[in-house]
């Protein structure tokens, strides 16, 4: 079934035309972006049961952007009336105004848009809204109940599902797009005690899709109390280099915070991102290949067709056997860099700026099969459970945390766990010692990626089993 | 909101809390001294919290969920969103409780020496202080973000209560670069509940003094085991494992154990006893609650289980409300002192994080400063450390110099020994 048309927005178009043309009329470029957005998030634990609708990525609103004398100035509200137009196209010709006599603007060339005009909508097997919250409720609760059967040494089990139903619409002079896209993710976590200490194990799975997802569930209650049962043993290990095997999730961390926030071209803007100085070098073994896209493959929450300036979406090459042959980027940097955009310009929601951020990043597989990857280790760690992770474009350092590693002597997992672990080190120091890649691949979703501490988006991240030496700590 | 309650009242619903929080904010990114972008925004968002009672099996029951009804939703849209978070609340199956008892109050006006002033002025004012801060061009500001808020907000729900206040928030962040001899920058942020430039000129040398320490830091620190410093919005990170785990959130369901009067932070062997306070950045909680100052720790001893409603009701508490800043009274040692022990003190991170579940603390080093018996201050980069304050909160000593910003006033340093680092072998 494919995700139908906002009414709202329908009922809106005529309103956002008139804005639309009434900015045309005073710029050499304008656009507006409007959205319609439902979220809906649903926990069980200890704590109680929680259906609340969710306003973290936005709500109903719109921007209006729109370029003079070399710059941009944008508005956003949470509503539009016919009254308010006049309102709305005088404080951006006060902006204009206002700075146009204070301050020097970064000078940006005018978008250059080629026409367009589509509507779109993704796919889904089961609608959330139509299952209900009774269905959705009793799930959480049957999955949360078995898994807490297994273990009496468990303080707590979260069961959680969220689903996100957004409508877009953007309009400029010669573009007119809309997109109608569904996505959803469950996950479980469990938590024990150590000691003084809480440890817990967290597993999840994302789709672009519907309430289908929480067929996964049992399936993540299961990895995340192994998880919980791994955390819980764990010694703190000795700080120093470790040949290590990677998860697909730990993969997927290392593709994205290590490497992934080094490729947004805004940053190649402010001269903010050492990887501007490296595109055709090599930055990583010739075993890696590496993509950013809505438009990729790998379909998952951060799919769509078009971004929030309007540009379509795209299937980006940015590592291609080792070489860095391109970063990401959003409309205004791309003007600036004198390149094409990628799609890749996004907003937290309609009320924020755009920056260039990823979708749905990862490696590509290899050909290894991961316990021959395993076998291949004398001394080394299995990696898994990735915590958080931070960019540093500029110098490209590391900092990436994983709940625990498995220890591997002699080809074997001993049973043995470290952890909390702290993963630093020079980001292509790490990916040209990746020496094998497995054949298959896991992507997830699950959580939001923030440009530095924030403008939260929904990203999705993944890849193979990788070989790697990494400095632990 | 009077029609959002009138469709509350006429679909049947007995309990119900509506939030209204108008914001206007004037936002200026800048990429070195030029203006970037410009952005405006005006936002009217409502939401209500909808509790429904029922009883099962003899055991009484309190469901709610929350909804947000948009301005452009219409009376039929408004109305039926009620009826479906009317029939979700019915699967809620939570206990009774209480709501927070009735509150009324006249707007509690902005705190902010700034309030009269227009959003587009209190920017200006930022703007200057940021445009002014470098002079040379080897270190500078690279990139800044200013956003200045002031936002409305007004509490009304079926017990009587009405409360509202007015908050002006500066909120900002910037980027400084040093480009020899190596080409580096630090990241900060800053965050002010009124306009204090002369607060952000010193963020700013701060941010330019480090990058340029950065710029000449060679390799990361000795692996092992060292005692560390922490200052500033890291030492206030490293307090959420106190503010987290006295929060009624985590009492009720089992994650913590804490109980009123137990000495949470154990034995003070090498250390200062911790006296904590829990202090207000606003007049009233998100549910309405007066809130006040309250002690959370004091030599160690907790004090207040703190949070909303229904978590106090069950524990047979007082509700607090949420807090968001915190005050601590300890400082025995000059912060040159702590320098001067050797300690290896961590100026930035790339992400500094207390895991308040487990007590461990850890983050990739960004910059780190080390002062020799000589008094030589050599500048380090890598590595990470990684601890956990369980074994070691017996043993902080806090500097008597302080810090201050939105969501803390207390000590600027703290010296914690035996924490392990992951630096060059």
């Amino acid at each position: 079934m494919k995700v139908e048309s906002s009414s709202y927005l329908a009922l809106v178009r005529p309103l956002l035309k008139k804005l639309l043309d009434g900015l045309l009329e005073r710029y050499e470029y304008a656009s507006v972006l409007a959205t319609d957005v439902e979220m809906k998030s649903y926990s069980v634990n200890r704590s109680g049961i929680r259906i609340t609708e969710n306003n973290m990525f936005g709500r109903r609103g719109f921007t209006a952007r729109v370029y003079k004398d070399g710059g941009y100035a944008e508005y956003s509200a949470n509503c539009l009336k016919e009254e308010d137009i006049p309102s709305v196209l005088a404080r951006l010709n006060q902006s204009f105004k206002e700075t146009g006599n204070r301050y020097e603007r970064f000078p940006t060339p005018p978008a250059e848009e080629t026409p367009l005009s589509f509507s779109k909508s993704t796919e889904f097997l089961a609608d959330p809204r139509k299952l209900g919250d009774e269905e959705i409720v009793k799930k959480l609760v049957s999955v949360r109940e078995e898994g807490l059967k297994a273990d009496e040494m468990l303080v707590d089990c979260t069961t959680r599902f969220n689903y996100q139903v957004y409508h877009k619409l953007f309009l400029s002079r010669s573009r007119d797009l809309e997109q109608n896209v569904m996505f959803s993710d469950c996950s479980a976590i469990f938590i024990g005690r150590k000691e003084e200490a809480l440890k817990d194990g967290y597993s999840a799975s994302s789709a672009l899709g519907g309430a289908e997802i929480l067929e996964r569930l049992p399936d993540c209650s299961a990895q995340a109390l192994d998880s919980l049962r791994a955390a819980l043993a764990a010694e703190p290990i000795q700080p120093g280099e470790y040949e290590c095997i990677c998860t697909p999730q730990v993969t997927g961390m290392i593709v994205h915070e290590a490497f992934g926030h080094g490729v947004e071209m805004d940053m190649f803007v402010k001269d903010r991102a050492l990887a501007k100085n490296c595109v055709g070098t090599q930055v990583a073994s010739e075993l890696v290949t590496m993509k950013d896209g809505a438009a990729t493959s790998y379909e998952d929450v951060a799919s769509y067709f078009f971004d929030d300036e309007g540009n379509p979406a795209s299937d980006t090459v940015i590592i291609d056997r080792g070489i860095l042959v391109s970063g990401i980027c959003d409309g205004v940097s791309a003007a600036r860099l004198g390149v094409r955009p990628t799609g890749n310009g996004r907003r937290e929601s309609v009320d924020h700026k755009v920056y260039t951020r990823m979708t749905n990043t990862f490696f590509t597989e290899g050909t290894s099969r991961p316990e021959d990857m395993i076998a291949s280790v004398k001394e080394g760690l299995l990696l898994d459970c990735p915590t958080s992770g931070m960019e540093d474009p500029k110098n490209w350092g590391i900092q990436c945390m994983v709940s625990f590693g498995r220890e591997i002597r002699d080809g074997r997992l001993t049973g043995r766990v470290f952890g909390p672990i702290v993963l630093t080190g020079y980001v292509p120091d790490l990916l040209k010692s990746i020496s094998m890649i497995s054949d298959t691949v896991g992507h997830c979703g699950s959580g939001a990626c923030g440009k530095g501490w924030k403008e939260w988006v929904k990203v999705s991240d993944g890849g193979p089993y990788i070989k790697a030496r990494i400095r632990l700590g | 909101m009077d029609k959002i309650i009138s469709l509350l009242e006429k679909a049947g619903v007995s309990a119900w809390r509506v939030t209204r929080k108008r914001t206007e904010a004037v936002e200026l990114y800048f990429i070195k001294k030029k203006l970037d972008l410009p952005r405006y925004k005006d936002l009217d968002e409502i939401s209500a919290e909808i509790f429904r009672d029922f009883e099962k099996d003899g055991v009484k029951y309190r469901g709610s969920t929350t909804i947000f009804l948009e301005p452009s939703l219409s009376e039929e849209e408004i109305g039926r969103k009620i009826k479906d978070a009317w029939y979700a609340a019915s699967f809620v199956k939570n206990r009774w409780y209480d709501l927070p008892k009735k509150t009324v109050s006249e707007t509690v006006p902005s705190g902010a020496s700034c309030r009269e002033l227009p959003l587009a002025k209190i920017a200006d004012s930022l703007a200057d202080v940021v445009l002014h801060a470098d002079s040379d061009d080897t270190a500078f500001i690279n990139s800044a973000e200013l956003f200045v808020r002031r936002a409305k907000v007004r509490i009304v729900d079926s017990a009587g209560t009405d409360v509202s206040c007015i908050r002006d928030m500066i909120r900002g962040e910037f980027v400084a670069q040093c480009t020899a001899p190596e080409d580096v920058e630090q990241f900060r942020q800053f965050a002010y509940d009124d306009l204090d430039p002369q607060a952000l000129k010193e963020k700013l040398e701060e941010g330019i003094r480090d990058v340029r320490l950065r710029a000449r830091a060679k390799g990361a620190p000795a692996a092992g085991s060292c005692s560390i410093i922490l200052t500033g919005e890291n030492l206030r990170e490293l307090l959420n494992f106190y503010s987290a785990r006295s929060g009624s959130a985590m009492i009720y369901p089992g994650y913590s154990t804490w109980k009123i009067g137990e000495n949470v932070q154990g034995e003070v062997t090498t250390g200062e006893k911790l006296r904590l306070s829990l202090v207000t950045a606003l007049p009233f909680s998100t549910e309405g609650i007066p809130m006040k100052e309250r002690p959370l720790l004091q030599d160690g001893v907790l004090r207040t289980i703190h949070g909303n409603a229904r978590f106090a009701h069950y524990l047979g508490i007082e509700p607090t409300g949420g807090y968001e800043k915190l005050r601590l009274d300890a400082g025995t040692m000059s912060y040159e002192d702590m320098k001067r022990s050797g300690a290896l003190e961590a100026v930035s991170f790339s992400d500094f994080q207390m895991d308040v579940m487990d007590g461990h603390f850890a983050g990739e080093l960004r910059l780190a400063l080390q002062t020799d018996g000589s008094g030589n201050l050599t500048a380090l980069t890598g590595g990470s450390v990684n601890g956990n304050l369980i074994p070691l909160q017996g043993k902080l000593v806090f500097s008597k110099e302080r810090y201050k910003d939105s969501s803390y006033e207390g000590p600027l340093a703290v010296l914690i020994p035996d924490v392990m680092i992951a630096g060059s072998d």
